[in-house]
């Protein structure tokens, strides 16, 4: 994006210079902290997303997993996310079966909302059933918090760059 | 009730001053009438399957983000005043649901609150009052709309992003 900037002093060739060193100085500083400030914006929607999908039963989306990282110096960041959340948003549907070995799954399949698997969850914590399978199917999230977010980039941007310009 | 911000209160007293505004002379609620009350401004995402949750239209009304100027030489001699910026982002959320003749209206709540809300933070008696509550230089720059499926209902998504500047002391 070519923006341009006008720079009228009257005459003053060294008020100029000194204003445009100032952009050049500011301009990539604030680049970054607009990036650091959507980043968090889409680690927030990201996160609200996660929590209306209401997938995430170990609740470790709204701390550690999910995250925006960036360098201090870097224009780029990431936004992290746990691997299983990201099966959570695009698996293939699939059985899976539920055993005492698979504690989460299991401590899950206790909670749940059907009666029937929260009765089979508890035959197999009782070991008076060996497994069964359930059909899990993907909540997709990730497009939630994204488009929630994208739009609030532009602005941000301009409003940050409008504060380097200013001298 | 707006109130100075101070360094004591860089972030409570800003969003307060943006809440102070969102009143319902100056953000009309239709889905109820003037006698009755019905809570719609939040500070994050509404539970909207809690039994506290009043329906759509609402506004989510974020916290403050305060930027406070880094550049060496920007302060006052004393050290003592510089430059602060706030952003505070206010979002608005409105369903396509409704009975009979309110239902299909997503789409002109989204407009009509949108129109009121930008309304009011342009309004200069409205900018005087915050500019005299040190929040100077009010900006107001909004999103496109989006829509999205939460719980079977079609939502409709807008985010208005406030920011104000202002040279104010930092310290006693």
């Amino acid at each position: 994006m070519v923006q341009v900037i006008t720079i009228s002093t009257s005459g003053d060739f060294i008020k100029a210079d000194r204003i445009l060193g100032r952009i050049k100085k500011q301009l990539p500083a604030m680049t970054i902290r607009a990036m650091i400030k959507w980043g968090k914006i889409l680690e927030r929607d990201m996160k609200t997303s996660v929590r209306q999908a209401s997938i995430d039963f170990r609740g470790t989306s709204q701390q550690k997993g999910i995250e925006w990282r960036q360098g201090k110096k870097s224009y780029v960041g990431f936004l992290f996310m746990r691997q299983y959340l990201l099966a959570l948003d695009h698996m293939k549907p699939h059985y899976v079966s539920v055993k005492r070995s698979r504690g989460a799954l299991l401590s899950w399949a206790k909670q749940s909302k059907s009666i029937s698997i929260r009765r089979r969850a508890k035959m197999v914590e009782k070991r008076e059933l060996k497994s069964f399978g359930i059909f899990v199917k993907p909540h997709p999230f990730i497009d939630n918090g994204y488009r929630r977010s994208r739009p609030k980039l532009t602005p941000i941007l301009r409003r940050m760059t409008e504060r380097a310009v200013k001298v | 009730m707006a109130n100075q911000v101070t360094y004591e209160n860089l972030f409570s007293e800003s969003r307060n001053n943006v809440i102070a505004l969102i009143t319902t002379t100056n953000i009309p609620d239709a889905s109820v009438s003037s006698a009755e009350f019905r809570k719609r401004v939040y500070s994050r995402e509404p539970d909207v399957k809690s039994s506290g949750f009043q329906g759509y239209p609402c506004i989510i009304v974020h916290p403050a983000d305060v930027d406070i100027e880094k550049e060496k030489g920007k302060g006052s001699l004393d050290g003592k005043s510089k430059s602060i910026f706030w952003d505070v982002e206010v979002e608005i959320l409105t369903s396509d649901r409704g009975y009979g003749s309110n239902d299909g209206n997503g789409l002109s709540d989204m407009d009509t609150y949108s129109n009121s809300l930008v309304k009011t933070f342009m309004n200069i008696t409205n900018r005087n009052t915050l500019s005299g509550n040190s929040m100077k230089f009010s900006n107001t720059s909004t999103t496109a709309v989006g829509n999205e499926i939460m719980n079977n209902e079609l939502i409709y998504r807008r985010s208005i992003m406030l920011s104000f500047e202002s040279r104010i002391q930092i310290s006693s």
